[in-house]
């Protein structure tokens, strides 16, 4: 109860009636039902009085006039007075009339138990607008219950004043009970009819009555009467034929024509609803009548009465209705004063703080009517805020605090409320997942209350909080509010309450109902709820806009569909709404409880509810289908089966009742508050809150970036079912600021594992090095023995996923292992985080290595340490190279866990992670760290090894070679010496799967006769397949002779004096691709081993960057054949010229970038891949000496070789790329060759005389050769 | 009795006027022109894609659109409740919109911005693919636009919920940039 009432502390004075008479039966029927007394809560009887507002004739009509009642003039001026002096002296006042309440509303005492009864029917009158609507609000919102005589009445009060929801109820129908006063000797019948025309239970009564009166001289006469009744009244309607009977006169009551009056009334109780037959009943006594059932009237009897032959059965006939439905006023005025047990010399103070309270239904109707309690509301604007001055005083007042949700007030007064007082906390759903949850003060709350067993689990097992702390108590429904008569096609109507957000699933609801109305057209769909794009956040979704879209679609692309779906728009009258649904659908993705079905069962409503995480731990498996199909399933099968839905509604409406029932949650809400004490007591030693201190109240400290904050707000505002972000902010990618919204629950459960497991596990050095694939971080240079190394893919939106080229890392597999699903904003942050960490166990186990070094950021450190925490093994975090990029969005300085994700992600990082590396000697910023544990700082120190290559150790031996091309390397040697020994063993060395490379060695000109050496090394070197082979002289015949023998899928030409890296082939390889050419480093070393790293092959193949290209423009970079992969397919049967003797590299690899479709890429940035050329006097591309052959032959031959590649070609761009940049060289070779040797003049012309005149002309043209 | 238990005394007088479900706060009708059920025949109810500019990707998608003429756009503008989205293919503009996006053709240009504006009163979703070099047009369409692509458009994955063939084509457009 509130405080201002303090009523059921005394003991209960009295009770006064207000009766605004409209017709006697009413009035007499509502007196009857209380004037035998009314009960307090201790069965002790109090006085009644009554009043009946009429004028003075009334009591004459009032048949128990010898009731104590007294008559009060209508005037207010007079009966105001009189019942408010009355009032006094009562706790509880009942006033019938519309009006008459209208004044009680106005004008309470506010510690009256004010219970209208609005009982003449308004909601009939033609006069009835929703203009009411406010007059019905302001009864509603004094009154504690409100009793209609009807359905429809409750019905349409509650439709258009919201605030009745949940109070009203039905009185049940007073019986007719015959009284003296009826002069029955002389009957007169009349029929009364509500409503225009004459129904066909009438007019085949009347047409029977006349079948006898057709055999008699003077039929009897019957009067047909009612309100405004004239024969006109019949005539619209389809038995107007009736006026022709004899014996038949209309007359309206009051008619100054109706000399004799009917002294019974026949009630059409076949046509009408009980709430119309109650109407005609009442016209009846009016007309001073005797109202009979014409259901139960027997008419050869009724005959025998009529010409005076037989008497009035008038105890067999009498009207009634029976009493299924419905409470009496007496019993209604019991419940509402019924107050909770008292206990004796106790008084509980309450505040219920909250400012959404629409779950808390049952709680502030127990707080209200508990005689035991005394409450008082903290109500504040949003979860977010707290009204510190008000709660100190609260604070101060309170026995026990209930907030609603776990909001801020439920961390503020965890923080504030002195120890002796008790706070309880009533969580729903989202708070589990939100900040709140993280700052709440769990030793300073007493109680969580949860509403669902599963929801419990869910808080236990990821916020770790004592079981013991923890009571269910399942949201509820008011029986009395929703037990209310189905109408005839409720079986047939399935009902779904809200259709926002999208994860309701209306879809699935539309699935259903198509199948349905396949086998059975009575099948319809009623939707309540405001729809999509009413809530702006919804709408303003893309995606979820998207899926209202596909809706609508639906809905107009299926008109049959259409037809059989009813929108209809949100109330509060659920209870009424529920009167036409027979099928509670509760298709949601995701829910904490549902209520809507709740509600629905305890309606009658057999629910329907889609299979989801929690559904049967709420619903009973009974409840629960699997997917759509079985729902269909279900319903068919039920409807096939007679009064199978009868059967089902029956067991779900007992099933929820047994369950879900507010007087059962009720009941326990009031033990738990009145009994918080003993149920946990809260740690003794904060006695220090004794005194309020709002001081200690910490400011919210959001973080700044900008997503976070919008999404958290968000998340406050509609939990987490809404979060979307905004798109304002650069990096406020959804998956990554959802992921991080997700991430602290998943954290703290992480922790809470963590802590269970035992810490004595050996330290194991044996590591695996933890890397994350964004380009500046893929090369590592010192790997601390790591027995294997692994990259991570980066999640989406975060700023390592900016450098994430999938191209360039995953081709690189397995050489080295890529974990994590590709950034895709369908993945969020969490979600990547646990795929990662599955295959960092899978890594772990295959390594029998469980201490992970992470060279991350913080989000690969928490990978690892879900992994660490599944193997029992131990993170270190390693700053020793990226030092900055590892801790860039890390929050390095926090010590107070607030709202901000990060904060929290750092603090539990710092407090799992084993070590944080970090590079010897190297300066630690101020303030950088402070979080951990200085002993758990090491430093490393570094090697820094000179090897320019990857050092893997070993492959992983579950690797997928075969997945792996095999590459044909031809190498041509003309002699043999060490150096053709060196560029095989750099071969050898590659880190590239040997079995997956083959060697052409092609011996030609005096090489040959040292084969022996070359066997020996392929015998002692075993791995790549080494083909030795022979040719002709010259490098052309010798790569000719490799290109017809390599079966490989791609090809590299090494020259014998030339050295390949490590990492060569392998580098090649990653960014291979059937179309594509892939070029290397090309560095030099001279006869010193002195290397030149600053190329411009080098400075080309940067220059690429990380895209493929179309290879014509970078023709510059096909002048040689080494360092490139090239695709066998694209070689085909092309050759190198035999007849060249210099610049076949050229004539060779422009055949091929001439071909339109073939890209160029750059090999992996991976270190130790270059090709290393050696700078010699004798290599075969580096004449000196300008002979004719190569002067004029050569260059002529190379670029008309050139010139046929691009001849018939149709892209200019492509043509200019090879005029320029491949044949220009060429020619420009040429003119320089006759600059020093003006004789090659000659040489030419005669050259040319053997070329086409086409090309002739060419060169005339493009290079003014002519000139 | 203490200011501050007397207002929370009221409140919780206040708080029982409104109980449940009569709580909640009402949503606000917005007054857009979206209705759940069409008055077409039953046969004749289709709801398509109205497209400004190029149509060739939505062609073969089962995706019933109509293609949107500069001399034909008010009749569009007139219902756009009857339309399940507008389209506007920027990155093709085709022959009939030529210069609409830069400045040869103003009036389309203002037509577009007409269309989105009247779609976008009524609730209907206007799509917007842009090109990579954008102009002053752009820029007033992308004001009104729901979803601009290429761009950054959350997919909630939450839900389960299925997305309409257009979006999965424009999606895949979007990808496949």
């Amino acid at each position: 109860m509130t405080i201002l009432g303090g009523r059921s502390r005394r003991k209960l004075r009295g009770v006064t009636l207000v009766v605004t008479h409209e017709d006697a039966w009413t009035t007499e029927w509502l007196i009857r039902q209380i004037v035998a007394g009314v009960h307090n809560a201790q069965g002790e009887s109090c006085p009644i009085s009554i009043f009946v507002l009429a004028d003075d004739n009334v009591s004459q009509q009032i048949v128990n006039s010898d009731e104590h009642y007294e008559i009060v003039p209508r005037d207010s001026k007079v009966w105001i007075p009189r019942v408010l002096a009355a009032l006094r002296e009562a706790d509880a006042v009942v006033v019938s009339g519309i009006e008459t309440n209208k004044v009680f509303a106005n004008n309470l005492k506010a510690n009256l138990l004010y219970l209208p009864v609005l009982v003449d029917s308004f909601e009939l009158s033609p006069h009835f607008l929703p203009g009411h609507a406010a007059d019905l609000n302001r009864i509603a919102r004094a009154a504690k219950t409100i009793f209609f005589n009807s359905e429809l009445a409750r019905s349409t009060a509650e439709y258009v004043a919201p605030a009745m929801s949940e109070r009203t109820r039905v009185l049940r129908p007073g019986s007719f009970k015959l009284k003296q006063k009826y002069n029955l000797t002389e009957v007169v019948p009349s029929v009364i009819q509500p409503v225009s025309g004459m129904t066909p239970a009438v007019q085949e009564f009347f047409e029977s009555l006349h079948e006898f009166y057709r055999e008699m001289q003077n039929p009897p006469k019957t009067v047909i009467t009612g309100s405004e009744c004239d024969e006109k009244f019949f005539l619209d309607g389809e038995y107007g034929d009736i006026r022709f009977l004899p014996g038949i006169e209309f007359h309206s009551t009051g008619d100054e024509k109706l000399d004799v009056g009917p002294s019974i009334t026949i009630v059409d109780d076949v046509s009408f609803d009980d709430r119309l037959v109650e109407w005609s009943m009442k016209e009846s006594i009016q007309l001073g009548a005797f109202p009979l059932s014409l259901s139960k009237i027997e008419k050869q009897s009724l005959v025998n009465v009529l010409t005076g032959n037989a008497s009035l059965p008038t105890e067999e006939w009498a009207f009634s209705i029976p009493p299924t439905h419905g409470i009496t006023l007496k019993k209604g005025i019991h419940q509402a004063l019924r107050p909770n047990e008292l206990m004796p010399g106790r008084e509980t103070k309450v505040v219920l703080a909250g400012s959404d309270f629409k779950f808390a239904s049952a709680l502030i109707k127990e707080l209200d009517a508990a005689s035991d309690i005394r409450f008082v509301v903290d109500r504040v604007a949003n979860n977010s805020i707290v009204s510190r001055g008000r709660s100190i005083a609260l604070a101060e007042w309170a026995d026990v605090v209930v907030t609603e949700f776990l909001n801020e007030q439920a961390v503020w007064y965890s923080n504030n409320l002195p120890s002796r007082k008790r706070l309880i906390v009533h969580m729903h759903g989202f708070e589990l997942y939100g900040s709140f949850a993280d700052r709440v003060n769990l030793d300073g709350v007493d109680q969580i209350v949860v509403p669902s067993d599963g929801y419990k689990a869910k808080v236990v097992e990821l916020r770790g909080w004592p079981e013991s702390k923890i009571t269910v108590i399942h949201n509820s429904g008011s029986l009395n509010d929703l037990d209310r008569p189905k109408s005839d096609q409720a079986k047939f109507t399935l009902g779904l309450v809200g259709w926002v957000p999208s994860l309701k699933r209306i879809d699935r609801a539309f699935d259903l109902l198509e199948k349905l109305i396949d086998v059975d057209d009575r099948y319809v769909l009623e939707v309540r709820g405001a729809p999509p794009w009413d809530y702006t956040w919804e709408w303003n979704t893309p995606a979820h806009r998207d899926t209202y879209i596909e809706i609508l679609r639906r809905l107009k692309s299926n008109p049959r569909l259409a037809e059989h779906v009813t929108f209809s728009p949100f109330g509060p009258d659920v209870g009424n709404w529920l009167r036409g649904i027979g099928w509670m659908l509760s298709p949601s993705f995701r829910e904490s409880f549902h209520l809507a079905p709740v509600e629905g069962m305890l309606s009658g409503a057999i629910p329907v509810v889609w299979q989801r995480e929690g559904a049967t731990d709420i619903f009973g498996s009974e409840w629960v289908v699997e997917n759509t199909a079985a729902a269909v399933q279900r319903i068919l099968a039920t409807g096939s089966q007679e009064d199978g839905w009868e059967r089902l509604s029956h067991r779900s409406a007992t099933y929820a009742a047994e369950r879900y029932s507010d007087t059962i949650s009720r009941g326990q809400w009031h033990e738990i508050i009145v009994n918080v004490e003993n149920l946990n007591s809260r740690k003794k030693e904060a006695e220090h809150r004794e005194a309020v201190t709002p001081e200690c109240i910490r400011s919210v400290q959001l973080t700044e970036h900008g997503a976070f904050l919008e999404a958290w707000e968000e998340i406050q505002r509609n939990g987490n079912l809404a979060l979307e972000v905004s798109r304002e902010y650069g990096l406020s990618h959804s998956a990554w600021v959802r992921g991080h919204i997700r991430l602290p629950n998943k954290l703290l459960a992480l922790q809470h594992r963590a802590r269970q497991q035992e810490k004595n596990a050996p330290v194991d050095e044996k590591s695996i090095l933890v890397q994350v694939a964004a380009l500046g971080r893929e090369t590592p240079r010192d790997n601390h023995g790591a027995v294997s190394i692994v990259l991570l893919k980066p999640p989406a939106g975060s700023p390592e996923a900016a450098k994430y080229i999938p191209s360039y890392f995953t081709n690189f597999q397995p050489m080295v292992r890529i974990l994590g699903p590709e950034p895709s904003k369908a993945v969020t942050l969490e979600e990547h985080i646990e795929v990662i960490a599955e295959q960092l166990v899978q890594e772990a186990n295959r390594t029998q290595s469980y201490n992970f070094r992470v060279d991350g950021p913080y989000w690969a450190v928490i990978a690892a340490l879900y992994a660490a925490v599944e193997v029992a093994g131990t993170v270190d975090w390693d700053l020793s190279q990226h030092t900055t990029l590892n801790y860039a969005f890390f929050r390095p300085n926090s010590n107070v866990v607030t709202d901000d994700p990060l904060e929290l992600s750092a603090i539990v990082l710092s407090q799992m992670v084993r070590r944080v590396l970090i590079r010897e000697g190297a300066e630690i910023p101020s303030g950088t760290f402070e979080m951990f544990d200085a002993q758990s700082i090491v430093p490393v120190t570094h090697t820094y090894k000179t090897v320019k290559v990857l050092e893997l150790e070993t492959l992983p031996s579950d690797a997928t070679e075969q997945e792996l091309p095999r590459v044909s390397i031809i190498l041509p040697s003309y002699r043999i010496d060490g150096s053709l020994l060196r560029t095989l063993e750099s071969i050898y060395h590659q880190t590239y799967p040997l079995e997956k490379l083959e060697v052409q060695i092609v011996l030609n000109g005096q090489g040959v006769a040292n084969r022996q050496v070359v066997e020996r090394f392929a015998r002692h070197h075993r791995g790549p397949e080494w083909r030795i082979l022979e040719s002709g002289p010259g490098v052309v015949a010798a790569r000719n002779c490799g290109l017809a023998d390599a079966t490989g899928e791609y090809i590299t030409f090494v020259d014998d004096d030339d050295l390949v890296e490590r990492n060569y082939v392998a580098a090649l390889v990653a960014m291979a691709a059937s179309d594509t050419v892939v070029a290397a480093d090309m560095v030099d070393v001279d006869e010193n081993d002195s290397y030149t790293r600053d190329t411009n092959a080098v400075r080309r193949v940067k220059a690429l960057g990380y895209e493929q290209v179309p290879a014509y423009t970078r023709a510059g970079l096909f002048g040689a054949c080494g360092g490139k992969l090239i695709p066998t397919d694209l070689i085909g049967e092309h050759r190198f010229d035999p007849t060249l003797s210099s610049g076949e590299d050229v004539a060779f690899l422009g055949a091929i970038v001439a071909q339109e479709q073939v890209g160029l890429v750059a090999a992996h940035r991976i270190g130790g891949a270059a090709y290393v050329r050696t700078v010699s006097n004798d290599s075969v591309s580096r004449p000196q000496k300008i002979t004719v052959q190569f002067g004029v032959r050569d260059r002529l031959r190379v670029s008309y070789l050139l010139w046929i590649g691009i001849r018939g070609c149709n892209n200019d761009r492509l043509i200019s790329a090879i005029e320029q940049t491949l044949i220009r060289p060429q020619i420009n070779l040429l003119l320089q060759a006759t600059d020093s040797r003006p004789d090659f003049h000659g040489h030419i012309r005669d050259e040319l005389q053997n070329y086409d005149d086409d090309f002739v002309a060419f060169l005339e043209n493009k290079y003014q050769m002519a000139a | 009795m203490n200011v501050e238990i007397q207002k929370a005394a009221q409140a919780a007088v206040e708080l029982l006027g409104l109980v449940g479900r009569a709580s909640t706060p009402p949503v606000d009708d917005r007054k857009l022109q979206i209705h759940t059920h069409s008055y077409d025949a039953p046969n004749d109810a289709v709801y398509p894609v109205a497209i400004i500019g190029d149509a060739a990707p939505f062609n073969h998608q089962e995706i019933p659109f109509a293609k949107v003429h500069p001399n034909s756009i008010e009749h569009f503008m007139a219902s756009p409740g009857d339309y399940q989205a507008l389209v506007v293919n920027g990155r093709d503009l085709g022959t009939q919109w030529r210069g609409a996006d830069t400045g040869s053709a103003s009036w389309k240009s203002d037509l577009i911005y007409e269309a989105c504006s009247r779609f976008r009163v009524v609730g209907v979703p206007i799509y917007l693919l842009q090109p990579a070099t954008l102009t002053t047009p752009f820029l007033r369409w992308k004001s009104l636009a729901t979803v601009t692509l290429p761009g950054f458009n959350d997919v909630s994955e939450e839900t389960g919920n299925p997305h309409t063939k257009l979006w999965n084509v424009l999606m895949r457009l979007d990808d496949a940039k």
